[in-house]
């Protein structure tokens, strides 16, 4: 019985590259989704509000020492 | 130079089929073209894995961090707007903070509360009968501890006598003091010295005044 192993050796080598370009594509999505650690803590990315209540010194300034 | 030939012949020998065959199949057009075709493939493949992949994944991971230090960027130029805002706000009112050190002082400063205490009562011409202090530590406290109770109270206790007005005086007088004081309980008592002498009006209260500066986390900010 002849057999043609050029055949096998052909699907064998379009899976092998089917593998591989999934696993490029996985690597890429994951590198561009996956953060190390974040950059910034979030004490320094919190926003400041800096509005004084000047009714409190106006207050105080009535009050005896 | 024969000797060596017919040596390796003779060893190699065992193999000559499989090589007659490997040639048989290769005779074939379409056969060629499989080998030649899953050949290419490997190559890619190989390539794919040894350079292709690195290069994107680097490629694609220097993108991400720009992206991160972009927006990071942009939050610290947000919050330094907001330093600056703040730092203004500062100056503009920084002549009346010392209000605020003398609301709730760093220390308990209690020889100058003392002594208001007892201003207070000599200004309502009330008599001070007893005026007690609860004990505070006055060694410095380690870094953790004054983070853990930034904020301290010094308790005190005070009975008084006078009539009522003057005593009632005394009280509104303690409660908008500068440095902020917190009444508690307060009772009135009229009691008698002995069995000749008039009767006397009494109030005893306790209170609390605060002091400590803010936590460290606060400055930080």
């Amino acid at each position: 019985m002849k057999k043609n192993f050029s055949q096998p050796i052909l699907f064998l080598s379009v899976f092998s590259l089917t593998v591989v370009m999934l696993w490029v594509y996985l690597s890429i999505q994951r590198a561009l989704t996956k953060s190390e650690k974040p950059i910034l803590t979030p004490q320094q990315t919190k926003i400041l509000t800096p509005k004084f209540d000047q009714s409190v010194l106006e207050e105080l300034k009535k009050r005896k020492f | 130079m024969n000797l060596q030939n017919i040596q390796f012949n003779s060893r190699y020998a065992r193999y000559r089929p499989s090589t007659f065959k490997l040639q048989r199949i290769m005779q074939s057009k379409r056969n060629q073209s499989f080998a030649w075709l899953s050949l290419t493939i490997l190559t890619v493949c190989f390539f794919l894995i040894v350079a292709i992949r690195p290069t994107l994944v680097t490629i694609a991971k220097l993108n991400k961090e720009i992206k991160d230090l972009s927006e990071a960027n942009q939050k610290l130029q947000t919050k330094i707007n907001t330093i600056v805002e703040a730092q203004n706000e500062f100056a503009k009112y920084s002549d009346d903070l010392f209000l605020l050190d003398q609301a709730v002082p760093d220390n308990s400063d209690f020889p100058r509360l003392v002594y208001f205490l007892e201003q207070s009562t000599v200004n309502e011409g009330v008599e001070l009968k007893s005026l007690n202090l609860d004990r505070i530590g006055v060694a410095e406290k380690t870094a953790k501890e004054a983070t853990a109770s930034a904020i301290q109270t010094l308790n005190f206790s005070i009975t008084a006598s006078g009539d009522y007005l003057r005593l009632v005086n005394l009280l509104q007088d303690l409660e908008s003091s500068r440095r902020i004081l917190r009444l508690g309980s307060t009772s009135f008592t009229l009691t008698k010295k002995d069995k000749d002498s008039a009767y006397e009006l009494l109030v005893a209260f306790s209170g609390q005044s605060s002091f400590g500066k803010a936590p460290a986390e606060k400055h930080n900010q």
